[in-house]
């Protein structure tokens, strides 16, 4: 029996690992940027001198391996399947005669549903699964007056490494107390009058701002959001359990039918539940983004560019794209090759999000608009759910290196070698402090550093085309603001003003020569005017090709509802199909 | 047993013991952080921990006074005293200066020259309060105000954002740095002004049809009645490339008076002009003239460089909450071209010291941003160069006996705002001042937060951070009335 639960555990761990690995490979990435672990005494020791700072250290320090492939379903699967056999064994041994096995999965299950939201901290799992022991061991105190005075003495210091989830422990050592009703039970009472001590003064003396993050799971939300019911779903599954296993205390479900028929229904309730919650709860939507997120993050442009292949409804798949085509040289040529539907595609508005946040900087940053590309990455780190965030971090190291803002760049570099996954980045970077050289012949913080504006202004003071303007004349040699300001008039169908800025940057060291996309508006734009399509130097094969795409046009013009769809099999591609059909 | 305890207790003694090495004497002094090289310190400031600069090795600490000496071990280059030790030595030290010579050990003992450290006769108030948050842009996260005992390192707070959903709280301040009547505002969410007097939580509603905004920048009138505060349309832009990063900027302003027992704001004509801008009002401790910044209104943000305050004040009736019909001009920034902000009278009432920078109000984002000292029985102007840094120094507030001066500087890394006293003799002569001591010298290395808006406190404030949240978060709040 001993090994059939232990290859139990073992495929429960096995499943877990693959279907993490499979759904949540990219969200597990997407979650590391919320930690910023230090490994050092003066961070730890003020962590663990709080309430819950222990069981914080801990997740914060498993959340650091999660950009790491694989290191995130390991963990997440171990986390999981060690709450599921702590459950289990708190449940054989208070009936050991009742075969829990898969209903014990029940809690863990809870947890994994809100493990998809990212705005539940890591920190309330560990947290639960600290307790599972602390319970095991308790409810095996035979004695009555020990057994309490462990309860008192466990509750006190949960609260203390683990936070809220001293609730849950004192929860469920009196409803033991309460349905196992030794004489002198009703002592236990007490359990229920120290967690109410405790939340009160907690609350009272700002240990927790609310009462909510006191006593429920709400402490391991997002405080800032009302978190969904589901949080609840582990507490009120372990202390269901618990209520059930000291009903059938007593009961022997283990021999005859009965196994198979317990086993049966259990199974049957795990099937449930996972059926109902994880196409609810997996969040599936955000997949795409978080992917994406973790390709500009690595600088995989080729694989954005794969990924948005075909019809898009999300314009921040478009910024994906669009950054990736600019990050390749190739916005202006090859922007209408992917789907596009308006300026919000090229830049997506700030709604003051950690995650629209870290997108604007690396899109910024893309433009080498190194300011709001900076401010940007401040902003995400102080919008951050955890510590800080390691990847704007590194953006805030690199922008004020561009600045030459040499003290504050240090004091992120040395904060950045405190944390074991940045630590080489960072001491690697240490070589550019105070040293103009080697920023300047750096490729990218030497490039962008000649980028930055001559004349100062203050950010879309004047709209963000001048801003981009700005950038294109100061440093021709970066074509991604003059590209994107083209980009922005293309995709508002704007000619007019496409016209006026072609007119003054066509043939300067700022648009030397058009980008495909920008010779396709202006054969447009002075459509009746070819001699204009010369003086632009619109080659030949796209002139012919115009040609064609207005032949069809003509072709089919009485066939009004078959037209965008013939005319995208062709032309799909041009700024001539976008400005007719989209 | 006992040979076993006395063995213990010896060795423990010889432990604490440190034998001062004989060194070769180096020219130079050496180079600490914080830098308290020449620095002026209360009596009663927590120990000046410190570390070295470039050694990390074995190396000694040793303070002296004549023949009385404190001597620290360094771990790592890091040096920190004894707390008790460190207390009975500077109250014997009062008035006069202490010597703090560093010994390393590397490749044989060496000897820095002595630095000089004078401590003041006159004692600092007991605590420091502040606002700790990110310095930064728009958002915020976790955020607080706080009180730091002087004495010691420990740092209490007075309320934390976590208390009242998460929203943003500022400006706060004191009457006459009495830690019995407080104010600080709520922004976002629970938008209102506390009012902490006499044990009492009161709930403003600042904001009136006749002002432009909610109640915004304070200065208590010392008899505790009044606070005047500024009203000001702000806004923040960033920029694209200058060291001074972003730019606050008033798009209009005006100066008003609230009375605490009537809830009524009162103003002037004078102080409410549509063409200029006033803020940053500060009374003077006898209640009877109110100083503020004045500036020629202009298209902003365009014009947002060529905005520049004058320090002006005006007369204030306190028993007939009137105001005089003349402003006069302390500063005048058109002739000058310079501009004002953050003017403060010591209580004392002898000097008022200012902030001036190139342009704007927003001073404490300028890289040029500098203290001023006026001598207000002679009227003479004066950087306070001893205080000064090549980088931001802008906020300051005067301690309670007028002889110590805190104020927010940037000169560390260029963007945290950090706390440094600095002190003033009663002749006006400054002595170079001294970052907040810490327990450890690496604390600023790590801290992401600003020291924002520091404020010296006679005692500690006792108001209980829930009852003010649940003030804030469940009463409906006094409705103050514009009175013409």
């Amino acid at each position: 029996m001993k090994y059939l639960t232990l290859l139990f555990w073992c495929t429960v761990y096995i499943v877990l690992f693959i279907y993490l690995q499979y759904a949540s490979e990219f969200h597990f990435y997407f979650l590391e940027q919320n930690q910023l672990f230090q490994w050092s005494w003066p961070y730890l020791s003020e962590k663990l001198a709080m309430p819950g700072g222990f069981s914080f250290l801990l997740s914060e320090g498993l959340l650091q391996f999660f950009i790491l492939p694989y290191a995130g379903a390991g963990i997440m699967a171990g986390l999981l399947t060690g709450i599921g056999a702590g459950t289990y064994f708190i449940l054989c041994r208070i009936a050991p005669r009742v075969p829990w096995l898969f209903i014990s999965l029940l809690p863990a299950i809870g947890l994994l549903f809100v493990f998809f939201n990212f705005n539940f901290h890591l920190q309330g799992t560990v947290s639960y699964l600290l307790i599972l022991p602390v319970i095991y061991g308790i409810i095996g105190i035979s004695g009555l007056r020990y057994r309490l005075i462990a309860e008192g003495l466990s509750v006190l210091l949960v609260w203390f490494l683990a936070g809220p989830v001293f609730v849950l422990t004192g929860a469920v050592f009196l409803l033991y107390e309460l349905l196992k009703r030794d004489p002198g039970f009703y002592w236990s009472l007490l359990l229920g009058v120290e967690i109410l001590l405790i939340g009160l003064l907690s609350v009272w003396y700002s240990v927790w701002g609310e009462l909510n993050f006191a006593f429920l799971p709400d402490g391991y939300f997002n405080s800032r959001l009302k978190p969904d019911a589901i949080i609840y779903g582990s507490w009120v599954a372990l202390a269901g359990l618990i209520l059930l296993s000291c009903v059938f205390r007593n009961k022997d479900w283990c021999s005859g039918k009965r196994v198979w028929f317990g086993l049966g229904a259990q199974l049957l309730i795990i099937g449930g539940v996972l059926y109902g919650g994880l196409p609810k709860y997996r969040d599936a939507k955000s997949d795409k983004l978080k992917k994406l997120d973790y390709y500009s993050r690595t600088g995989q442009w080729d694989e954005i560019l794969e990924d948005c292949k075909g019809s898009m409804t999300n314009y921040l798949y478009m910024c994906y794209t669009n950054m990736a085509l600019a990050q390749k040289g190739q916005l202006g040529d090859r922007m209408f090759s992917y789907d596009q539907r308006g300026v919000p595609g090229l830049i997506v508005n700030w709604n003051q999000t950690m995650s629209i946040s870290v997108l604007l900087s690396d899109l910024f940053y893309t433009m080498g608009d190194v300011a709001s590309a900076q401010r940007m990455a401040f902003e995400a780190g102080v919008g951050e759910i955890g510590e800080g965030n390691p990847r704007m971090l590194k953006r805030l190291v690199e922008t004020n290196l561009i600045y030459g803002a040499y003290p504050v760049a240090e004091k992120y570099i040395a904060i950045l070698e405190n944390t074991p996954q940045y630590k080489t980045w960072a001491s690697g970077q240490r070589k550019f402090l105070y040293n103009e050289e080697a920023v300047n012949q750096d490729p990218v913080l030497g490039f962008k550093r000649r980028g930055l504006p001559v004349r100062n202004t203050l950010i879309q003071m004047d709209g963000v085309l001048n801003d981009l303007y700005s950038l294109a004349e100061s440093y021709p040699e970066n074509r991604a603001p003059i590209e994107y300001a083209g980009a922005i008039y293309l995709l508002g169908k704007d000619l007019p003003e496409f016209g006026k800025m072609v007119e003054k940057y066509y043939g300067t060291p700022v648009l030397p020569v058009l980008p495909l996309s920008f010779q396709e508006a202006v054969i447009i734009l002075w459509e009746g005017k070819p001699e204009e399509w010369e003086r632009f130097g619109i080659s030949q094969p796209l002139k012919e090709r115009f040609a064609s795409y207005k032949s069809q046009i003509l072709a089919n013009k009485g066939n009004t509802s078959a037209l965008p769809g013939l005319m995208r099999r062709s032309f799909g591609d041009t700024y001539w199909y976008y400005y007719m059909f989209k | 047993m006992k040979y076993i305890f006395s063995f213990l207790f010896i060795c423990l003694l010889m432990g604490c013991s440190v034998s001062i090495p004989e060194g070769t004497p180096l020219r130079e002094t050496p180079e600490i952080f914080p830098d308290y090289a020449g620095v002026t310190i209360p009596y009663n400031i927590a120990p000046l921990n410190f570390r070295l600069k470039a050694f990390d090795r074995e190396a000694i600490a040793v303070l002296s006074l004549g023949d009385k000496m404190l001597k620290v071990k360094g771990k790592k280059g890091e040096f920190t005293w004894s707390p008790s030790a460190w207390r009975s030595f500077l109250e014997a030290a009062r008035g006069k200066s202490l010597q703090l010579t560093i010994y390393i050990n590397e490749n044989g003992w060496k000897q820095y020259q002595p630095i000089s450290i004078r401590v003041a006769e006159e004692p600092v108030d007991g605590y420091l309060a502040y606002r700790l948050i990110e310095p930064g842009y728009e958002l915020w996260n976790r955020m607080g105000i706080y009180q730091r005992e002087l004495a010691t390192y420990t740092q209490s707070a007075i309320i934390e954002n976590k208390m009242t959903d998460d929203n943003c709280m500022n400006c706060h301040s004191f009457c006459m740095q009495d830690p019995e009547q407080m104010l600080f505002h709520m922004r976002q969410t629970h938008p209102a002004t506390m009012l902490l007097r006499e044990g009492k939580i009161e709930k403003l509603n600042t904001k009136t049809d006749q002002t432009m905004s909610y109640l915004v920048y304070p200065s208590w009138h010392p008899s505790g009645r009044y606070v005047a505060f500024s009203v000001n349309e702000t806004r923040q832009a960033f920029h694209v490339n200058h060291a001074n990063r972003v730019e606050v900027y008033d798009l209009m302003s005006d100066v008003v008076v609230y009375d605490t027992e009537k809830h009524e704001i009162v103003s002037s004509g004078l102080l409410k002009s549509r063409d200029v801008f006033e803020t940053f009002p500060t009374f003077s401790p006898d209640g009877r003239t109110l100083y503020f910044c004045s500036a020629d209104g202009r298209l902003m943000p365009e014009d947002f460089e060529n905005v520049h305050y004058s320090l002006c004040s005006i007369s204030f009736d306190p028993d007939t909450r009137t105001f005089g019909n003349q402003v006069d001009t302390l500063y005048n920034a058109r002739e000058l071209g310079k501009s004002v902000s953050f003017p403060r009278v010591s209580p004392d009432g002898r000097f008022l010291l200012y902030t001036l920078s190139g342009y704007g109000n927003f001073s404490i984002w300028h890289k040029d941003a500098d203290l001023y000292m006026i001598d207000l029985s002679t009227g003479t102007h004066s950087p306070a160069d001893a205080w000064n840094s090549d980088d931001v120094d802008s906020y300051h507030s005067w301690s309670s006996n007028s002889r110590w001066v805190v104020f927010s500087s940037r000169r560390i890394d260029g963007l945290y705002t950090r706390p440094y006293i600095g002190y003033i003799g009663t002749d006006g002569r400054l002595e170079k001042p001294f970052l907040l001591p810490q327990k450890d010298s690496r604390f600023y290395d790590r801290l992401m937060k600003s020291y924002n808006i520091p404020e010296f406190i006679t005692g500690k404030v006792k108001a209980n951070a829930r009852e003010i949240a649940l003030k804030a978060k469940k009463d409906k709040g006094v409705d103050l009335q514009y009175v013409k």
